[in-house]
């Protein structure tokens, strides 16, 4: 038990160092002039999930978890995927969005007109 | 009533309960956060004016403070679970007791730029980018809040659990301690999407 703990604090101080690193990198990657907003970021997010994936798999012990778990987080992982692309729907008008949407200043944006895919006009 | 499978594993499930209760819950709670999240990409693609909304005036550093706060604190919190384990309760005391100072210090750094945000005039109200700062770090903050009373609980009154059922209260460690992690795990994603990106 002794040794398998003492296994355990070496990972997680490596863990915590990692982490600390990282986040050092997230900060400096956001003042980093990328060519293109889209790279920094994919940048900024995969330094994310990679935090994440240290977190949970070192500190949460998903590295080494029972099968109901997983089964568990496989859903959830499933429908957060579904509510998280829902804004999807949005993009391409299925849900009817306003034309028109009131601002903060008063003003009324007017979404400009254009063809959609089935070539009739807003 | 004794609660069954607090300490020994559950055959089919091969878990004690709280294990799979406090997983089931991190579900819901990822649900919670995801749907927000999903809020803050469709405002912030659908709206003309967000680059006016001053995302660019958070303070990075106190955030980048913040984010190591957390991340410390996750770590003392599993070697709390882990001094139990090794049978060291005073250990235990410290570990959970600088868990709490690193919980107290992301709460008052929070204050801090919440009251910079109000002392300029910047509210939830004033525009769609405040609104989402506000909403996703006043409900991570109360996630904090929750985890320093669960936490604050097991450093005074709830120890005494180890005298007489030392087994179940490091699982109860463990499981406060799951919770605390996806609070540090959903901060990591919060920081780069709100004051990075």
């Amino acid at each position: 038990m002794s040794n398998d703990m003492n296994h355990h604090i070496k990972v997680y101080r490596n863990v915590f160092i990692g982490l600390l690193i990282f986040t050092v990198l997230t900060v400096g990657a956001s003042y980093f002039d990328f060519s293109y907003v889209w790279i920094g970021v994919t940048v900024g997010l995969a330094i994310a999930f990679i935090k994440g994936y240290l977190v949970a798999a070192n500190f949460m012990h998903l590295n080494n978890e029972k099968s109901l778990i997983y089964i568990v987080l496989g859903f959830t992982l499933i429908f957060f995927l579904v509510l998280f692309f829902m804004p999807t729907l949005w993009h391409n008008d299925e849900m009817h969005s306003p034309e028109h949407i009131p601002m903060q200043n008063g003003e009324v944006y007017e979404q400009v007109k254009h063809n959609d895919h089935h070539g009739e006009e807003h | 009533m004794q609660i069954p499978y607090n300490e020994e594993l559950r055959p089919d499930t091969g878990l004690y309960n709280a294990k799979l209760g406090i997983w089931l819950f991190l579900a819901s709670e990822v649900m919670l956060f995801g749907g927000l999240f999903s809020a803050y990409i469709m405002l912030r693609l659908s709206d003309p004016n967000w680059a006016n909304y001053g995302q660019q005036n958070l303070n990075i550093p106190l955030a980048t403070l913040n984010t190591a706060i957390l991340i410390t604190s996750s770590v003392t919190m599993v070697m709390s679970w882990v001094s139990l384990k090794l049978q060291d309760l005073k250990k235990y005391s410290m570990y959970m007791g600088l868990t709490l100072l690193c919980s107290f210090g992301f709460l008052i750094i929070k204050y801090i730029e919440y009251t910079a945000k109000f002392d300029h005039g910047l509210y939830p109200s004033t525009n769609n980018f405040l609104a989402v700062y506000f909403t996703l770090t006043g409900l991570h903050g109360l996630h904090v809040i929750g985890g320093i009373i669960v936490n604050g609980y097991f450093f005074g009154p709830g120890v005494k659990m180890w005298k007489t059922e030392p087994e179940r209260f490091t699982n109860r460690i463990e499981v406060a301690g799951l919770y605390w992690h996806f609070v540090d795990l959903v901060w990591i994603f919060l920081f780069p999407a709100l004051y990075l990106l």
